[in-house]
């Protein structure tokens, strides 16, 4: 009952956010132009003990008292579980971490897992982004459910700590679909309630708040790391990726010295990331079709998404204007409505002038383990490659089919084409489940690249891109 | 808009879990019919809380595994459970015109886990029963109140041969009237007797669908009540509608930082309501709505924050401190109800002190006019030091 659906609602909201940002030789401030995407010179680190930190390390410091959790969620899946962990976290699920505060209070945060992992069948990928996660529902009313089993002085002030942000932060993190993050949104949330130089968090926003209703996005795969020089759809994230991805510590974060310490393993963080390598296709692949479909990925989409597996990647970001998918994101990235956030990012411990620079398109990304990270496009609008590829068929209106289960024909999770727009169904669990995409921001437009391939050739091609 | 049937009820039911033990630490103040002496009452609030404190820290195995209703087995107790509560409130009137309000709770709290206290002396706590009785007579809400203590071991337990959950000479029978559904509620105060038959006309409503759930229960939100009220100046022949819950499993011991109002209304056209709302106590921060409407056919509605708007109507400083919002409006699509505080102070206070009393209803459902009754359960408005 409330158990599962609770902590893992709690598990989304305090896991979010990864950003990255820096600059780069845009002509004005906090822009980059489309086209190539300049290496930045990142910080090293050791793989292994950043995934040690990773799974163990308490860079989300604040979350939910560790007995309270546990009268939520008494027992963890053994699928749930995963190596390396330390301590408590040995038997915790593997999107959350426990830690001891200065109190004496043993916390359980979410982690990065949250939206970084997710199964395919009952192997657990690291690195692939959840396309699951519920973030439709109010964060505050799960922050109350979990208050139901804290007691004591103690455990009440660590848990106010958290329920205190996700009070501030809840207002801009409802999306209007299972499955699409706000991450993005969060981040902005979390800036404007905090003192860029301090740190110090305010109850009430020291500059403008984002929007709202949050522009989807799809979670990128990590295994893409190793070949980017920028992260993010728009390159948003320059510079040092290893401190940029430490806004997902903000949510809890108190002060410089708490960043600092933080920041002191996130290169080896980003170093693990950047050692992923994309998951093998898990189901038979038919190598004559897949041999076929070499030479249409050569004409169709080598020039964008680099050579294939092993071959090279080109950091670029291609204009609104050639690609045609949903420019909402991008447009609200770079028309001034974000410049106060890329602002404080350049004032913060978490980056300079030039961090924050998104360009006003999106980049075409390495296609490795493309076939693992459905649905598609950035804000995860189609539900497949095979949909991708037929843009004139693409559903309205759609959403998964439970159980979940993977299509192997069509190239993604199993889905449903509907006939009704959300705002036509009454019944509200349906309608979250609804991917709308008439919605700002949701549209699957564009990116129209195949679209005069044969039927055979697709197919060809589907098999092609299981390889990558 | 409705909400979905899971989560609201995944809220309802830890609110009324956490509301349902709050029930049970507390005794009527201010009130010239109270049954209670302060004395005894104290000292065994005291050692309850004893018991209390040790069993949150009893390691009761989880409920585990998938389960449904099954009545009237479900009505029984569930010993595997850490604690569990049966919670009724009635709206009745005599054949005389005269009206009254009841709530009638009990609560059962393992100390010692049921296989480890089988090896154990009878005389070993082993167990804590509790039970609440509150009756407000006539449209001022006059109020009679008494609670019980007792450790079991024979004042106090359960038998699923006779169907029967006693306390001292408060009992529950379960598996009565037509379907074998229905319960029989006696209990009385010095000033106060009852003896109600109890039959649903609407299904219950199950709580918990998940295999992991450690709180399950159900509500039967209209059961159809006929029998007697005794009072030191009369017997009344009544009848009208009662609204049970039933829960079982890992229910949260008082305390904490949230706090949680419910109002349970019951209307002319057949339509009952529950609203839960769930709140930081003495913080500003969100507060959450979570409702179930029900037809006259017993079709269930689920409501949440999108689909429910409270507004309070009427502040009240209770004697005995603390200032209680006591009258609401509440209003959704279709609906729009005004719920009016029916006694003068419901202000109640063991261990937690609430307020615990009745409310007048009058409105519209679906444009008509309708009147019905229904009891306001309002925490966490104590004066904070």
């Amino acid at each position: 009952m409330i158990t599962r659906r609770a902590t893992t609602g709690l598990a989304a909201v305090l896991a979010l956010l990864l950003m990255g940002a820096c600059r780069e030789e845009g002509e004005t401030a906090h822009r980059s132009e489309t086209g190539l995407v300049p290496e930045a010179t990142q910080r090293p680190g050791n793989p292994d003990a950043g995934y040690d930190a990773l799974v163990n390390a308490p860079y989300v410091s604040c979350g939910i008292p560790y007995d309270a959790f546990r009268r939520l969620s008494p027992e963890t899946d053994e699928g749930d579980l995963i190596a390396g962990r330390d301590g408590l976290n040995a038997d915790l699920p593997y999107a959350f971490t426990a830690h001891e505060n200065d109190d004496g209070v043993t916390i359980v945060s979410s982690n990065c897992l949250t939206c970084h992992a997710a199964k395919i069948g009952d192997d657990l990928i690291i690195g692939l982004g959840n396309e699951f996660a519920d973030f439709t529902q109010d964060p505050r009313r799960l922050a109350l459910q979990a208050g139901t089993y804290v007691r004591g002085a103690a455990e009440t002030a660590a848990w106010e700590h958290w329920a205190d942000r996700i009070d501030g932060i809840a207002p801009y993190i409802r999306t209007a679909t299972v499955g699409v993050n706000p991450a993005t949104n969060l981040t902005w949330a979390l800036m404007a309630h905090r003192d860029p130089v301090t740190l110090e968090w305010s109850d009430t926003p020291l500059i403008d708040p984002p929007s709202t209703e949050p522009l989807p996005i799809s979670v990128p795969p990590w295994w893409n790391m190793r070949h980017k020089t920028a992260m993010f759809y728009t390159t948003v994230g320059r510079g040092d990726h290893a401190t940029f991805m430490l806004l997902a510590s903000m949510l809890c974060v108190e002060n410089v010295e708490e960043f600092r310490e933080v920041d002191a393993y996130a290169a080896d963080i980003r170093a693990y990331l950047a050692s992923l390598e994309a998951p093998e296709y898990p189901f038979e692949i038919d190598a004559e079709l897949a041999q076929a479909g070499a030479p249409i990925y050569e004409g169709e989409c080598a020039a964008c998404h680099g050579g294939g597996k092993g071959g090279s990647y080109t950091n670029r970001v291609y204009p609104l204007e050639d690609i045609g998918t949903d420019p909402a994101y991008a447009l609200a990235a770079t028309d001034g409505s974000r410049d106060r956030f890329y602002d404080w990012i350049a004032s913060s411990p978490y980056g300079d002038s030039d961090s924050a620079a998104p360009a006003a398109g999106y980049i075409a990304p390495p296609l490795d383990g493309i076939w693992a990270t459905a649905p598609y496009l950035h804000n995860g609008s189609v539900p497949n490659l095979a949909t991708l590829l037929r843009p004139d068929q693409r559903p309205a209106f759609w959403h998964h089919l439970a159980p979940r289960e993977y299509d192997e024909a069509t190239v993604g999770w199993r889905h449903e084409r509907l006939d009704e727009a959300q705002a036509e169904v009454e019944n509200s669990a349906n309608r979250r489940q609804l991917y709308d995409t008439t919605l700002t921001g949701y549209g699957k437009g564009g990116h129209r690249f195949g679209e005069d391939l044969s039927p055979a050739e697709v197919k060809q091609l589907l098999e092609y891109l299981k390889m990558l | 808009m409705m909400a979905a049937r899971g989560p609201v009820l995944a809220i309802m039911i830890l609110a009324i879990a956490a509301l349902g033990t709050a029930t049970f630490f507390m005794r009527s103040t201010g009130d010239a019919t109270t049954d209670n002496s302060p004395g005894p009452a104290q000292a065994s609030s005291t050692a309850v809380a004893t018991f209390l404190a040790g069993a949150a820290t009893t390691e009761f195995e989880p409920l585990r595994g998938e389960w449904t209703l099954s009545l009237p087995r479900d009505h029984g107790a569930h010993l595997e459970a850490r604690a569990e509560t049966w919670s009724v409130t009635a709206h009745l009137v005599a054949a005389t015109g005269e009206t009254f309000d009841l709530s009638l709770s009990f609560a059962r709290y393992g100390i010692i886990p049921p296989n480890e206290a089988a090896e154990m002396s009878p005389w070993t706590v082993s167990e804590i029963y509790a039970g609440q009785f509150l009756v407000f007579e006539g449209s001022e809400g006059t109020g009679h109140t008494e609670h019980r203590f007792s450790r079991g071991a024979g004042t106090a337990g359960h038998d699923p041969e006779t169907k029967e959950i006693w306390l001292d000479e408060w009992n529950i029978v379960y598996g009565e009237g037509a379907g074998d559904e229905g319960i029989r509620l006696r209990a009385s105060g010095v000033n106060v007797l009852i003896d109600l038959l109890l039959e649903p006309r609407k299904p219950a409503l199950t709580a918990s669908d998940e295999a992991t759930a450690t709180t399950r229960g159900f509500s039967m939100p209209r059961l159809a009540v006929s029998g007697a009220i005794r009072t030191p100046s009369d017997e009344f022949d009544v009848s009208g509608t009662a609204w049970l819950d039933r829960l079982w499993g890992d229910v949260p011991v008082p305390g904490g930082p949230i706090a949680y109002d419910r109002l349970t209304l019951q209307l002319s056209d057949g339509t009952d309501m529950s609203v839960i709302q769930t709140r930081r106590i003495g913080r500003a921060g969100a507060a959450t709505l979570d409702g179930v409407l029900v037809d006259e056919a017993g079709r269930a509605a689920y409501l949440d924050n999108d689909a429910l708007q409270i507004e309070v109507l009427e502040e009240r400083r209770a004697i005995g401190g603390g200032s209680y919002p006591v009258s609401w409006q509440v209003r959704g699509e279709g609906f729009d109800l005004t719920a009016t505080a029916s006694t003068e102070n419901a202000r109640q206070e063991f261990i937690a002190p609430m307020w615990l009393g009745p409310v007048a209803v009058e409105g519209e459902m679906d444009g008509a006019a309708v009147r019905g009754s229904g009891m306001l359960l309002l925490t966490g408005y104590e004066d904070r030091p």
